[in-house]
């Protein structure tokens, strides 16, 4: 009887585990751009190579004090390469990323970005300082914290 | 994870063990099976209902909320009995199953299942007198073979899409209780009930259908399926008539 009850409470637990669990993104993940004050000033508009679409850049925000912009990378190959639009220039900013397709029991089939085995994490005509950082897509959640928050890409200076 | 597949084991014995109780006054449908034991039998039997249900819905059944649609199941199941003592009889079962699982909205859009199955066990008459109530317990060794398309929504770059094979293999056990119903004196007709226990040693991702064990959404490595069918069984060494 005590086993039974202690696998009653295995199964419990295991299912407010699971509920908790950030599977990540279901399509083409985004990555979050911060674009520092004297970046923002120059950069008017931002796209990608091989686009169908641009409805899914998003615009800068220009009221904050960093520009931040969600970006889709691409899921067909390990690099994105963005278009980032000045007046009288066109700037490129190539992130290089690993795919991961695969499967777990928190989430099932899932798909999460690393940063590459071998080689730059970018590669970028900007003038500008650059920095990536690379984080997980999936992770627990907890109550008091964020949620997983993928690759992240800083352009300026502090 | 062991303490979950032991409590589930006591779970489904407590259950078949319940369902004994229902059947000891089952006895009158075949009385004349009393005198089997002149002859030590052995029969042959294949399942005749597993796939009739699916037969109504021209072999397409919507699950889970309509999110999730099972076609084109079939299974083959051929299993093979033979008497040791008056109330005791070796078991065994042999089956191929195959299913696809189509979920439109999912990243998983269609899956292929296919899989072999091989179960052993005993099974013994229960009830007082006449034996037509069998209580049994199989072993059961399986392999699966999933192949899911996959699709990842890309409306930026296009879509991402591959095919993902994994081949599973498992063990587990199958408590069920059977009804035997003499047709005439070579021809018994079969209702079984059975809850199957299932564990994946090898493979990965979720099978929301597996061969041998049933329909199981959402269990992973440990899965457990109620299911009851019918079979026809031939004997080859009939009882003799009294």
């Amino acid at each position: 009887m005590k086993k039974l009850v202690r696998g009653f409470f295995y199964i419990f637990t295991a299912g407010i585990a699971v509920s908790c669990y950030d599977c990540g993104p279901q399509a083409e993940p985004t990555i979050t751009l911060s674009l520092r004050q004297d970046t923002l000033q120059t950069i008017q508009r931002i796209s990608a190579l091989d686009a169908k679409s641009d409805s899914a850049f998003s615009t800068l925000d220009p009221g904050s004090y960093y520009g931040t912009a969600t970006l889709p990378v691409s899921l067909l190959q390990d690099s994105t390469t963005f278009l980032l639009y000045a007046e009288n220039r066109v700037d490129t900013l190539t992130l290089f990323y690993k795919r991961i397709f695969d499967s777990k029991r928190e989430c099932g089939y899932y798909v999460d970005l690393s940063a590459p085995e071998a080689g730059p994490p970018f590669k970028t005509t900007l003038n500008q300082p650059v920095q990536v950082e690379y984080s997980s897509y999936l992770g627990p959640r907890d109550f008091k914290g964020p949620s997983p928050l993928g690759i992240r890409i800083t352009i300026g200076r502090y | 994870m062991q303490s979950t597949f032991l409590s589930a084991f006591v779970l489904s014995v407590f259950l078949v063990g319940s369902v004994i109780g229902q059947t000891v006054t089952v006895d009158s449908l075949s009385e004349n099976r009393a005198g089997s034991v002149s002859g030590k039998e052995h029969t042959f039997g294949i399942d005749v209902f597993k796939n009739i249900p699916y037969l109504f819905f021209a072999n397409k059944v919507p699950l889970d909320e309509r999110r999730m649609l099972l076609t084109n199941r079939g299974i083959v199941e051929l299993t093979w009995r033979r008497q040791k003592r008056e109330r005791s009889y070796q078991t065994a079962l042999l089956g191929y199953s195959q299913v696809e699982v189509v979920s439109p909205k999912s990243v998983e859009r269609r899956q292929n299942a296919t899989g072999f199955y091989a179960k052993l066990g005993k099974e013994w008459s229960v009830g007082k007198g006449k034996a037509q109530s069998q209580l049994g317990l199989r072993a059961m060794m399986t392999y699966c073979r999933y192949s899911t398309e996959l699709l990842y929504p890309g409306p930026t770059f296009g879509d991402y899409k591959s095919l993902d094979v994994v081949h599973n293999i498992g063990i587990g056990i199958d408590p069920y209780y059977a009804l035997d119903f003499s047709l005439n004196q070579q021809w018994l007709l079969r209702w079984e009930t059975r809850l199957a226990h299932h564990y994946r040693i090898a493979g990965k991702g979720y099978t929301p259908y597996y061969p041998g064990v049933g329909f199981s959404p959402g269990l992973y490595n440990y899965i457990i399926s109620p299911g009851t069918t019918l079979q026809i069984h031939y004997r080859f060494h009939g009882r003799k008539a009294e």
